[in-house]
């Protein structure tokens, strides 16, 4: 059994700074050993540990989708008290740093074989889900899956993540994209408002549909029942909680909402299942 | 039940009943062996727990960082009346909402000290009876005479008045000790300083950082201690000897001009460090160097050394 | 194979232990200053077999608080990583409690399951025979009863010592490691049958209690009922947030992972952490699950009685007492135990 606690060693390829703030940034790794690649086995929605060494670890969302073979990136953002992802803002390309994981579960699709797929995201929490898309959208999957929507909000242009990569997918006519702020610029011809209230307007359908939701926790709270009164199920609408985590196994006992672990059990929930669980997080 | 148990009682459910403070933070009777603890009364009808003896040793005020806005009665021995003094000073109690109930205090009693003469596994109940605290064993009663079981800060104590009340509960019997508060820091002071640093590391690799020192402090009030920031992170949290001096080096350097030796971190303390010597040195360098005791002047314009600069201040013990 | 019962004298349990000593590290409690602790011992008298309970548990022996998981050299973009397990010697943890042993078997539960075996923590304990000491009598702050175990409770010990009348010993063997060290030992005697019925009885006594143990699992349903009830209202208010319930306790294993490294060099350690700190779940974003003092302590309720039941199909208390001794503010668990059985609201 391999040492849970021991990362693997990667490479910084690319460093991409992601919004006007420039407090955000991605990160696309390599390993130093291609073969390890392999090993890392994961699904849309999971996370890893990057450790910056001699700074510490922090858990983050994978970005890129499982079928981008050469690579895996993650984009984190920097907080002033946050050791970890301030020494990840301070690295430069072809640097080392470690990875460890992938952890947690993944978004559930098996479920979304077949369906119609709403995916509502919010502020650079859309991580995850932007993996998700890309796994979606991938030519060896997109015919699996139903209809694509994609509610994406931010505070400001400025701050929506992954503008180019998004601009492709508006381009195409395998994926509906609702792009909106709450405070546009006068460049800014898309929606204008709170994501929930895009989602509202849009009312995309909800008949042999799921809904996956991550942003910002009071996004997520307005989008809920949003999604509920456009006919979804609590089942039907999966969300992505944050926690602290240090360990990513179960093990060092802060991440638990009631006795699930959001580090093994989750990160993905439905929201049915939080619904049963207690309301501390 | 003692005439100062009775009056606090009626003081408290008074003060309850006619909405004049919203809670009354005073003592109770603990669970079984163990003698008493804080009480939070939040109705007059609760107010008959209340409970105050030498075993009341806990000082309170660290309790009102936590209710403020609040209007709060509390109950304080003379001594804790100084830690409330520097708490005002520091801008960190609202004078107007704080009720003081001040009580006398002959010295409160050093559970260390009872289980240096009886096994604290076989210590069933602690009640005071007059002058003796009556300790029930599996073997029967044991009477320790209290003057025998003071705590450390207690037998040195001239402190006999509160320095700052709303009401003054019964009165002091008790002298101001004689002899020299700060006996036990010079004899540490006169060792060598490699005496002293053998006693100072073998007194901190007792300590297992569970920083029951500093949340039973009431001077240690900053929301975000600097063992706990991360932006930057000053220093690990190993059980490595440094990182345990470094941590209680550097709290007591926070505590010149502010602790007053009231010795909450030493009862606190789960396995015994006696910061006692070091916080005593820290507090008489205050007075030396500047002229300053924690708790002393009532004076809300007052500022400790720590809040204020003057060109005069003595720096002769920057290296 | 607690029919294999051998007989020591008290005079020469020191002895047993100095034999040891030459082929073991032996760790027993020993006299520091006010109380005893776990330490390991250079001569046997130096063991204390009369103390009801050390300061601290033993779980540092097997978890220590702080734990190097690996070390690591930064050169320019290079990064060695290395993880040269320590060296560990074969130890006898002499003297434990039952209670405590108890503890360990918990924590194996937690360290050593099949997807993730914690290789320093499994390391010690094959590397450790544990040999228990059962207690003549309860202290006052002892509750193992209402744990459903009792002073001579068998759980996680290699070897059991019950005291006997006339300052004798029975030692009872639990497993194959505790024959291997029994078998190496000159000192103990063959018991008698009437030994061996002795030791029966003892642990018969010691079993035999008018203590109603908690229904553990009846206990886990309930506290997940009311996990929003006001039940939760009236134990928060003294407690100060320190770690002492949680660093004393003997099944408390929650830790932090952080870097400890000079210039290019360094080492990721694991240091024990506590739920009791409000930094224990505070997220870098500033958001905290659970902020305030209510909520840790109803954190280390639910966890110790609730969470690991669901996980682990067993409460995490054995009843040891250090908590109810040792909090500066006498948060007692029992009395919170004893509410919750009674407790009706929802």
């Amino acid at each position: 059994m391999a040492d849970p606690y021991l990362p693997y060693t990667v490479t910084i390829r690319k460093i991409t700074i992601e919004n006007a703030a420039k407090d955000i940034k991605t990160f696309e790794l390599v390993f130093a050993d291609p073969a390890q690649r392999q090993q890392f086995d994961f699904m849309p929605g999971q996370f890893a540990q990057l450790s910056v060494f001699g700074a510490g670890e922090s858990p983050i969302g994978i970005a890129s989708s499982p079928l981008d073979a050469n690579h895996i990136s993650f984009t984190v953002k920097k907080y002033p008290t946050g050791v970890v992802t301030t020494a990840l803002h301070n690295c430069q390309p072809h640097q080392t740093i470690g990875l460890r994981g992938p952890f947690g579960n993944h978004y559930p699709l098996l479920d979304m074989l077949g369906k119609d797929i709403v995916i509502v995201g919010g502020g650079f929490a859309v991580t995850t889900l932007r993996a998700t898309i890309r796994y979606l959208l991938h030519e060896s999957k997109r015919s699996d899956f139903g209809k694509i929507t994609f509610f994406y909000g931010a505070r400001t242009p400025g701050e929506l993540v992954y503008r180019e990569e998004i601009s492709t997918w508006a381009a195409r006519s395998d994926i509906e994209v609702h792009l909106t702020v709450d405070h546009p610029d006068e460049s800014w011809t898309q929606h204008t408002g709170v994501v929930p209230a895009v989602v509202t307007k849009i009312a995309p359908a909800s008949s042999n549909s799921i809904a996956l939701v991550c942003g910002p926790p009071i996004m997520v709270k307005y989008s809920i029942p949003a999604l509920k009164d456009l006919g979804f199920a609590p089942e039907r609408i999966i969300t992505s909680l944050e926690m602290r985590m240090k360990c990513g196994i179960g093990k060092c006992g802060r991440c638990n909402i009631g006795s699930k672990y959001v580090c093994i059990d989750g990160p993905v929930f439905s929201v049915a299942e939080l619904e049963r669980l207690p309301q501390e997080f | 039940m003692s005439s100062i148990e009775q009056e606090l009682r009626k003081i408290a459910a008074d003060l309850l009943s006619t909405k004049k403070v919203d809670l009354v933070i005073g003592y109770e009777s603990g669970s079984a062996g163990i003698g008493v603890r804080p009480a939070f009364i939040r109705s007059a009808s609760d107010a008959d727990r209340l409970v105050y003896n030498p075993l009341c040793g806990h000082n309170l005020s660290v309790f009102l960082n936590r209710h403020k806005g609040q209007k709060v009665a509390i109950v304080l021995k003379p001594c804790d009346t100084r830690s409330i003094v520097g708490l005002i000073q520091e801008r960190q109690i609202d004078r107007d909402l704080l009720t003081i109930l001040a009580v006398p205090c002959e010295g409160v009693v050093d559970i260390s000290r009872i289980e240096k003469i009886v096994p604290p596994d076989t210590i069933r109940s602690l009640a005071i009876e007059n002058d003796e605290l009556v300790v029930q064993t599996d073997q029967g009663p044991k009477r320790l005479p209290l003057k025998d079981l003071l705590s450390p800060g207690c037998a040195i104590c001239k402190i006999t008045e509160p320095v700052i009340s709303d009401q003054v509960l019964g009165q002091s019997q008790r002298k101001p000790a004689e002899g020299d508060e700060f006996a036990e820091v010079q004899a540490f002071s006169a060792k060598s300083p490699q005496q002293r640093w053998d006693d100072f590391c073998s007194e901190m690799s007792k300590c297992i950082t569970c920083f029951a020192c500093r949340n039973a402090c009431p001077a240690c009030y900053c929301t975000t201690c600097f063992i706990d920031a991360s932006g930057p992170k000053w220093l690990g949290k190993t059980d490595h000897l440094s990182d345990v001096q470094v941590f209680h080096i550097t709290r007591m350097i926070h505590m010149a001009g502010r602790c007053t030796g009231c010795g909450a971190c030493l009862r606190a303390c789960p396995v015994g460090v006696n910061l006692h010597k070091y916080t005593g040195k820290i507090r008489s360098d205050a007075r030396e160097f500047f002229d300053f005791e924690a708790g002393d002047d009532p004076d809300a314009k007052a500022k400790p050394p720590l809040s204020t600069y003057s060109g005069s201040d003595p720096n002769d013990f920057f290296m | 194979m607690s029919n294999e019962i051998r007989i020591i004298s008290r005079e020469d349990l020191p002895k047993w232990l100095d034999q040891m000593l030459g082929t073991f590290t032996v760790v027993a409690p020993t006299r520091q200053d006010d109380y005893t602790n776990f330490g390991v011992i250079t001569s046997g008298n130096q063991a204390d077999f009369d103390a009801v309970n050390t300061r601290m548990s033993p779980k540092q022996i097997f978890f220590p608080k702080t734990e190097r998981l690996f070390g690591f050299a930064t050169d320019r973009q290079q990064v060695k990583l290395d993880d040269t397990p320590q060296q560990i010697t074969p130890q006898v943890l002499f003297g434990v409690r039952p209670c405590d042993a108890r503890s360990i078997a918990m924590l194996d539960k937690v360290f050593d399951t099949d997807v993730y075996r914690d290789q320093q923590y499994v390391s010690r304990r094959k590397a450790t025979t544990i040999v228990s000491l059962a207690c003549k009598q309860l202290a006052p702050s002892c509750f193992c009863t209402r744990l459903g175990s009792n002073p001579a409770d068998m759980a996680g010990s290699d070897l059991l010592i019950i005291e006997l009348p006339e300052d004798r010993f029975a030692i009872g063997t639990l497993t194959p490691k505790g024959a291997d060290l029994l078998t190496a030992a000159d000192l103990p005697a063959q018991a008698t049958a009437q030994d061996a019925q002795a030791f029966d009885k003892a642990v018969r006594i010691a079993q035999d209690t008018t203590v109603k143990p908690i229904d553990s699992d009846k206990l886990a349903a309930k506290l997940a009922r009311i996990f929003d009830s006001a039940f939760w209202d009236r134990w928060h208010d003294r407690c100060l947030g320190c770690g002492t319930c949680t660093y004393l306790c003997p099944t408390c294993h929650c830790f932090d992972i952080a870097d400890e490294a000079k210039n290019n060099t360094g080492q990721r350690v694991r240091n024990w952490d506590s739920c009791m700190f409000d930094l224990f779940t505070l997220h870098a974003s500033g958001h905290n699950p659970r902020p305030s003092q209510r909520q840790h302590l109803r954190q280390r309720v639910m966890h110790k009685f609730s969470y690991t039941v669901d996980r682990y199909g067993q409460a995490f208390c054995v009843g040891c007492g250090r908590c109810v001794n040792r909090c500066p503010v006498n948060i007692d668990i029992r009395e919170i135990l004893d509410e919750l059985e009674d407790y009706q609201g929802g």
